[in-house]
């Protein structure tokens, strides 16, 4: 069995609105995977129920030796990690370090361990030269990694990541990579949402599709990139090298800029 | 045609007032509660005319045709009132240390525990309940009758600032926005740990992380909303239009009529026991 | 020729801070041209925006030197309310442009209009046409809160369009949308260019300021690194290394010329790639 497990599982809010409808769904020790889809296409009801803040209506979600609908969300949280996408739903300490160590606090670690799991957290995401500061004098997308942060440091198995990129620039971007990378280099099982196509492509290695609550596809970027009946349903674009290529006539499937640069130099050659 | 279809346009004409009539007809309710309230020297202390008042709002709300909304919101004033009520009554013995209170009623659960209702403490808690009840239920009715929009337009056409009146009307429609966003707050904090369930003490632990994101929140939202209002000419120094024009239903001045009469009534009822 | 803003030699700081915001910038925005302002966050973006519309220093405070002179005015000249009608200015979070004081999108839409005192039998025709131009009509009696993203944004749009600005700011219109809601609201721009307004928008999707922009304004640090021709800059590779962000397409071809491939020009939309590249495909076959 792996690692996180969902069966059949169906979700319908208090109010009858069935948000997530049937989806199955095995998810190893270790991966790295993105869900994309439209708004409204199930993906942020799906990912919460990995850490309990919805319970299944039917089926089942599993994590570990853990079935969800026995735990409280504070409780399945020491092992799944949640970053909300608005930053200022979470944060309310007067510094980035206390903000940062709030998390483990409540885990009750050891405070060597504490600080070890701060520092660290606050190194991999660049806030250490913000520990002093008041988060609310940092732009929100300098917010944002504090509260990325602030997950890192409780050190959990499972990371959720609620569309990192929004609002991110070039850089902001760039060091959301790293993090990933680092992460998943660490053993971390990573669930990201995202709805930048190009960020997809260069980050993970395995896509989720969804759409009208929904998986509809799920396989590496360059199986989910090059189904375009998949990307049309789910109303998804392929990354912008993808397109390019395909409009070259280039008959390889490409899915980022070094390959799209190294196709097309091939193909000029032959 | 969309000016038309924003119009309010309301079947029952009670329900059709022009809400400063509405207010007129809250006021004089009231004002007759109060007056009716005192009038308890016949009845050995207790205030009859007081709670058969509360049939008042009753019958008006099913006038106004809005009894299903009405009764929906009950409850909750209802509650406050059984606590007033049984609180006084168990609680409050006489109303001065020289008359000793007079009991109606005592279990003899043990030697040193025998809950009791005081006469005074009933009679007092029921005078409180009802005066609460009367005066809850009659801005149930108002506010259920009426709509924000219609309330603060009368304000406004009676001559309030409008800025004064946007703050009351926007205050109104953000307590529903607020509830929403302490529910995502709420959950973003569950995620990292915070319990948010269970008994009194866990939940005093999730006030701060809840409610600081929500107060902070707001105030940042606020510049943003400051200028878009700016962008939308909200200080421009002229004369308004405005597209929303209430209309009178005709019942104004008969049901004002109606109530100021009952207030008479009671009036001069209670000032005759004075006199008799 | 025919400049309707001018900014000369700003300098800008925020209440209680030290460093500039913007920095000795100067610039002239030309009537009836889109205006795509880009670079990393905290570049002065915002806050270059602000300036214009005169929120800056008349809002935020802060110490300014330097004019900002709109129409040949400076805008700290301008009486209250009379900017709005110049500049109309469209905000990053849609929820936070909602007045929460209307019931219907129509009401929303008009609710400008009924500040400025416009005669009602005007008021109903310049909303359905600024809710035609952001394609919300079908939604006019649906409730403001109710909306998805995309559809808030392009109230807020309509809301602001139905002053008739001669200018329009709208900053990081797209940064809370999903890719659904970027694009109705990219329809509306398209629209906005096609009449030739005058327009400045700030945005982090640069491919999408490659479509619609004529001019690109780069920001860093405060500074205004580069101002010129969308062509020109957006295809220099070398802002990469100042953390601007550049179109896929350029970067793409960037790397083509590298590995030696001979692109006429450097692309910087999907039109453009293929054809430049195709061409110089054919010419690598020969």
């Amino acid at each position: 069995m792996a690692y996180i497990e969902l069966k059949d599982v169906k979700f319908q809010y208090p109010g009858g609105f069935l948000a997530v409808d049937g989806v199955s769904l095995s998810i190893e020790k270790g991966e790295n995977l993105a869900i994309v889809g439209q708004n409204g296409a199930g993906k942020t009801t799906l990912v919460k129920l990995l850490n309990a803040l919805n319970y299944p209506t039917e089926g089942e979600v599993r994590i570990g030796e853990m079935d969800t609908r026995e735990h409280t969300t504070a409780q399945v949280s020491r092992v799944v990690g949640y970053v909300f996408q608005n930053p200022d739903d979470q944060i309310f300490h007067s510094t980035v370090y206390e903000e940062v160590e709030f998390g483990p606090k409540m885990l009750k670690l050891p405070p060597e361990q504490i600080k070890r799991q701060v520092d660290d957290a606050l190194k991999l995401t660049g806030m250490k030269r913000f520990a002093r500061e008041n988060p609310f004098n940092l732009p929100l997308s300098v917010r944002k990694f504090v509260t990325i942060a602030s997950i890192i440091a409780m050190n959990c198995e499972v990371m959720v990541f609620d569309e990192p990129t929004a609002g991110q620039d070039f850089v902001g971007n760039e060091r959301l990579s790293a993090i990933i990378k680092e992460l998943s280099a660490r053993g971390k099982t990573l669930v990201t949402i995202s709805h930048d196509m190009v960020f997809v492509g260069d980050n993970f290695s395995r896509v989720i599709v969804m759409s009208n609550k929904k998986v509809i596809a799920d396989g590496s970027p360059r199986e989910i990139f090059w189904n375009l009946p998949v990307l049309d349903e789910a109303m998804l674009k392929q990354p912008y090298v993808s397109r390019v290529c395909r409009a070259l006539g280039i008959d390889e499937k490409v899915i980022s800029m070094d390959e799209a640069a190294e196709a097309i130099v091939r193909a000029a050659k032959a | 045609m969309y000016i038309e279809k924003i119009q309010i346009s309301k079947e029952n004409r009670l329900e059709g007032m022009y809400p400063v009539a509405k207010l007129w007809v809250v006021l004089f309710y009231f004002a007759t509660s109060v007056v009716l309230a005192s009038m308890s020297a016949p009845f050995d202390g207790y205030s009859p005319l007081l709670y058969l008042w509360f049939f008042g709002v009753i019958v008006l709300a099913v006038l106004t045709g809005i009894s299903k909304r009405f009764f929906k919101a009950l409850p909750t004033v209802l509650t406050i009132f059984i606590i007033v009520v049984i609180v006084q009554a168990f609680i409050v013995e006489t109303g001065d240390s020289l008359t000793p209170g007079v009991a109606l009623w005592r279990w003899n659960i043990s030697e040193g525990f025998h809950p009791t209702i005081w006469k005074y403490g009933l009679q007092n808690g029921l005078r409180l309940g009802f005066n609460i009840l009367n005066g809850a239920s009659i801005f149930v009715w108002l506010f259920q009758s009426t709509k924000n929009k219609e309330l603060s337009r009368a304000l406004e056409e009676r001559g309030m600032n409008h800025k004064v009146v946007f703050v009351f009307l926007s205050s109104l429609e953000m307590i529903g926005v607020l509830g929403a966003k302490s529910k995502t707050i709420m959950n973003a904090q569950q995620a990292r740990g915070v319990e948010t369930q269970g008994n009194l003490l866990v939940r005093a632990k999730a006030f701060f992380p809840t409610m600081v994101p929500l107060v902070l929140g707001s105030i940042t939202d606020t510049e943003e909303r400051v200028l878009t209002m700016e962008s939308k000419g909200f200080n421009a120094p002229c004369e308004k239009t405005h597209l929303l024009n209430l209309k009178k239903s005709g019942a104004e001045k008969p049901c004002v009529a109606v109530f100021i009469a009952l207030f008479a009534i009671a009036l001069i009822g209670r000032i005759l026991m004075w006199v008799l | 020729m025919g400049a309707v803003i001018e900014l000369k030699n700003l300098t800008y700081n925020y209440p209680l801070t030290s460093k500039p915001a913007i920095k000795n910038l100067s610039l002239s925005i030309e009537k009836g041209r889109f205006y795509g302002v880009i670079g990393p966050n905290g570049a002065g973006k915002t806050t270059l925006c602000a300036l214009i519309r005169g929120f800056a220093p008349g809002f935020y405070q802060g110490e300014l030197k330097g004019e900002v002179l709109i129409e040949g005015r400076p805008t700290t000249d301008y009486a209250e309310g009379e900017l709005s009608l110049k500049i109309g200015y469209v905000f990053q979070n849609p929820f936070n442009q909602i007045s929460g004081v209307k019931d219907t999108v129509f009401e929303e839409v008009a609710y400008g209009l009924e500040n400025f005192g416009v005669p009602i039998d005007e008021i109903e025709e310049r909303v359905i046409n600024a809710m035609r131009l952001t394609d919300i009509e079908a939604l006019a009696m649906n409730k403001p809160f109710k909306l998805s993203g995309g559809q808030q944004q392009r109230m807020a749009l309509a809301s602001i369009l139905v002053l008739e600005p001669d200018i329009l700011v709208i900053d990081e219109p797209t940064s809370q949308l999903d890719p659904e809601g970027t694009e109705s609201v990219f329809k509306v721009i398209e629209t906005l260019k096609r009449q030739k307004r005058t327009v400045i928008l700030v945005e982090h999707k640069v491919d999408l300021i490659a479509e619609y922009a004529d001019d690109i304004i780069v920001l860093n640090s405060g500074e205004l690194i580069r101002f010129g021709p969308k062509q020109e800059i957006l295809s220099d590779i070398s802002l990469e290394e100042k953390g601007v962000q550049l179109p896929q397409y350029a970067v793409l071809g960037n790397k083509l010329r590298e590995a030696g491939l001979e692109l006429e020009y450097i692309p910087i939309n999907e039109a453009q790639a293929v054809e430049v590249i195709s061409a110089a495909m054919r010419k690598g076959a020969r």
